[in-house]
């Protein structure tokens, strides 16, 4: 379904992104982990449009791209939950969630996205009316997915879902990750907590210094000792 | 006393008006335009002509002045925001600055530099107890609160308000939500000019029609953005009404020419010691 | 491209400096004199206009107050205190400086919008107080400023003298351009306009280069202001004008900001631009701001470096792919 050929990226001078290959299926939950500044980040946005690669090509069922605008790409279904969440602050939970479904490939949708949304995370149902920048850390996180489930996603990015939460937040933000992955919706999830992405993911790339050292299912990766001492051993 | 509060409220009004739209395009654009006030000059000739050369009935040259508008604002965002959008703020303000200058020159060699007199759309004066009102006042308060409804509701309750909003609180996130940046910058700006051009078409029966009858107005305007906070709507009504309450009281109390000096001097402490105006939240994003 | 040079061009600016006095021998004509001398003056109020601008990434439009401050003081010098006009060019200068000290202290403290903004709010309180002291300014009339003379030789009638006053003004206004931009105060100031957080964690004070900049540039152009105020024989308030912004802008996108000649290149394009068209009259600044536009839009780098580079690409046509981008 998703298809990255030897993508190269620059921003400014410095090459951040130097030749990745990635594939994935319908309905697969692959993870990329690696050390912090190293091209998660960048690979993800880069699939949705907001860097465009020198070189390579990015084929989403069976279209090219790596040329089109984010818009396009957000219409295709492609959906980045980026790293902080990108929410409008002054906005409120309700009104965050129905910008999930501007797009209008969502937005016949919206009522049942809403539902799906409100049963899978039933806090966001009791905090609605309230405004994004008073949520709690956790509460952003769950706001952040939900906007991205508004959008009808074919396939989910999830930037650091989980950055900055309390272990057990995180445990809980595994379990409902784990439901949006049942649901057959084929997600991407970056995350530097090894727990949440073993739990969830069935393939890990591997990205170092913005090439992927090594991929391959998730116990295989997880368990490679190059991994467990540059990375794990940090972490 | 009475007629003073009056008069504060009557030109508070037409400077909220004036400086709403530019508020709207700090927010989304992070960004001021110095042909706004080349944009009230627009509305009250557009009127002027619809009225006065076509003999259009009011509500069709408000109107045709209302599509008028929007397609002059469109015009801006693509000429001197959108090529250097992003790259060369510094750019966007001196192309601004060349238009307005081009506008006004437009302006004076179409209609001259005679003043002309846009007639209100109702003639007379009414009494409220000791208080003598012309009923273009009254009309301009009902037109002001029409509009601000009207903005509120396209703000809140429309798709394409709700992704202006989204844009002016976070780019990259209505970017991943399948905004279209582009059309909402240059709605934006459409927008903000209509509004320039009601303020102009409210300006004309009060004051003339002339080629440069806006810049005065957008100077106060930038005061007003920046007394209000820039990007906050609230803020910038409750500063528009502070500006002329202060122009009316100034000017009556102390001198007419003392009214500018004053509004300037409000504006450098402002500047200087509170940058982010009364209601503003983000600071010195420029 | 023009800010390149080295020892080597120093023979060529030596050439350049004797044809330059050497002009009012050739050009015997009053009229093309006067614009001689009137490129002179813009490009005194654009080279350092550009030096707090282009170079040290200050975007305000103070220049041209300082240019009014300097022309009001020596005014009100001459007709209120019967001050001359020679030392109404030191009480210009001295005015402009103190107007720089007032404006510039709270000012340079923002940037971007705010300083567009405060900037702007000041042009406009300078002339609302033109405005407001008529007694002094001649309010709407403005003032009548006595020519400069010498001994009992009026410079009415010889426009060469006064080409010999302004021309050593402006060569000064290039070699402080040069030096400033040369010396460590130039540095910083680049550097923080480059990068505001990279100049502060390198101990850059940017506020005391810019300060110091501003008030250098202000002193110049306030001379420049008095100078001109006496050369035309009057001042009034049209100086304030929007237009004359919209003109000093002009002069420096079209010559290319931030280059040490591009402003000079740009007052000259302007003032005979100006002169060329004149009988299309009203619709000369219709086409002033166009060129402006598209000279943003097509050569953002000046008009000068465009037509370089266009030169550039017709010699190396064969050699497909080169003199694309400018170094600057």
């Amino acid at each position: 379904m998703l298809e990255l050929n030897n993508i190269k990226v620059r921003l400014g001078e410095a090459e951040i992104l130097k030749g990745i290959n990635l594939s994935l299926r319908k309905g697969e939950r692959i993870g990329i982990i690696g050390p912090n500044g190293h091209g998660k980040t960048t690979a993800m946005m880069t699939v949705s449009g907001l860097h465009k690669p020198h070189e390579g090509s990015i084929m989403f069922k069976g279209t090219q791209v790596s040329n089109l605008s984010p818009q396009k790409i957000v219409e295709l279904g492609v959906i980045l939950v980026p790293e902080g969440g990108h929410l409008f602050p002054d906005m409120t939970v309700y009104e965050n969630l129905l910008l999930g479904g501007y797009p209008a490939r969502a937005s016949k949708h919206v009522k049942e996205n809403l539902d799906l949304v409100f049963t899978l995370f039933p806090k966001l149902k009791v905090l609605s009316r309230k405004k994004a920048n008073t949520l709690s850390g956790g509460e952003r996180r769950m706001l952040a997915v939900g906007r991205g489930l508004m959008s009808s996603p074919a396939l989910l990015m999830l930037d650091e879902p989980t950055l900055g939460l309390s272990p057990n937040l995180v445990e809980e933000m595994g379990l409902k990750l784990n439901e949006i992955g049942k649901m057959g919706t084929s997600v991407i999830l970056a995350d530097e907590n090894m727990d949440l992405v073993s739990g969830f993911a069935e393939r890990v790339y591997f990205l170092e210094n913005g090439e992927i050292k090594l991929e391959g299912p998730t116990h295989e990766v997880l368990s490679n000792d190059y991994v467990k001492k540059t990375y794990l051993g940090i972490a | 006393m009475e007629s003073l509060l009056f008069r504060g409220i009557i030109l508070g009004s037409i400077y909220t008006l004036a400086s709403i739209g530019l508020s709207l395009q700090w927010g989304v654009l992070r960004n001021l335009n110095f042909s706004h006030g080349a944009a009230i000059t627009f509305g009250a000739y557009i009127m002027w002509s619809a009225f006065n050369l076509a003999h259009f009935p009011y509500p069709l040259a408000f109107v045709l002045m209302i599509i008028f508008a929007f397609i002059l604002g469109i015009a801006i965002e693509w000429l001197t925001v959108r090529p250097f959008f992003g790259k060369n703020d510094t750019n966007i303000f001196i192309g601004t600055v060349a238009l307005s200058s081009i506008l006004g020159q437009v302006y004076f060699l179409i209609f001259g530099g005679r003043q002309k007199f846009l007639e209100p759309m109702f003639d007379g004066v009414i009494k409220l107890g000791s208080l003598r009102a012309t009923i273009h006042e009254i009309f301009t308060l009902v037109i002001t609160f029409i509009t601000l409804i009207i903005i509120w509701l396209v703000l809140n309750k429309t798709r394409i308000g709700l992704s202006i909003r989204a844009v002016s609180q976070d780019q990259v996130g209505a970017v991943l939500n399948g905004i279209n940046t582009r059309k909402v910058y240059s709605t934006t700006l459409g927008v903000a000019t209509i509004l320039a051009g009601i303020a102009g078409v409210l300006l004309g029966p009060i004051y003339y029609v002339s080629p440069h009858m806006g810049e005065a107005p957008m100077v106060k305007a930038f005061i007003i953005v920046i007394l209000g906070g820039l990007g906050s709507l609230p803020g910038t009504i409750l500063a528009a009404f502070i500006v002329a309450f202060v122009e009316v009281f100034v000017g009556i109390s102390i001198g007419v020419t003392w009214a500018p000096l004053s509004l300037f001097i409000i504006m450098v402490i402002i500047l200087v010691f509170k940058p982010e105006g009364l209601l503003g939240v983000s600071s010195r994003k420029a | 491209m023009l800010t390149k040079s080295s020892n080597k061009m120093r023979p060529v600016y030596i050439v350049l400096v004797i044809l330059l006095l050497l002009v009012p021998l050739i050009i015997r004509d009053d009229y093309l004199m006067h614009l001689i001398i009137m490129t002179c003056v813009w490009g005194i109020v654009a080279t350092n206009w550009n030096l707090t601008l282009g170079y040290g990434g200050m975007f305000h439009i103070a220049q041209l107050t300082f240019f009014a401050v300097g022309g009001y003081a020596s005014g009100i010098g001459a007709v209120t205190f019967g001050a001359s006009p020679w030392l109404g060019l030191l009480i210009g200068g001295a005015a402009a400086m103190a107007a720089s000290l007032v404006i510039g202290l709270p000012s340079l403290r923002v940037k971007g919008i705010y300083l567009i903004l405060l900037t702007y709010a000041f042009h406009n309180g300078v002339s609302e107080l033109v405005n407001h002291f008529r007694d002094y300014t001649g309010g709407s009339m403005g003032l009548l400023v006595p020519a400069f003379e010498a001994g009992s030789v009026s410079f009415v009638t010889h426009p060469s003298y006064y080409y010999y006053m302004v021309l050593p003004l402006l060569l000064f206004s290039i070699i402080s351009t040069r030096l400033i931009e040369k010396s460590f105060i130039g540095k910083a100031l680049m550097a923080t306009r480059d990068s505001e957080v990279l100049a502060s964690v390198s101990g850059i004070n940017p506020y005391k280069y810019k300060l110091v900049t501003f008030i250098t540039a202000a002193f110049i152009s306030g001379i420049a202001g008095a100078f001109y105020a006496s050369y035309l024989g009057v001042i009034g308030p049209e100086i304030f004008s929007f237009s004359l912004i919209v003109n000093g802008l002009g002069m420096i996108v079209i010559g290319g900001m931030g280059t040490l000649f591009g402003p000079i290149a740009g007052s000259f394009i302007i003032t005979f631009f100006m002169e060329v068209f004149s009988s299309l009259e009203d619709f000369r600044p219709i086409l002033v701001g166009a060129v402006i536009i598209l000279a943003l839009l097509y050569a953002p780098n000046g008009v000068v470096n465009y037509l370089g580079e266009m030169l550039a690409k017709i010699k190396s046509r064969k050699l497909p792919g080169q003199a694309r981008e400018s170094g600057e």
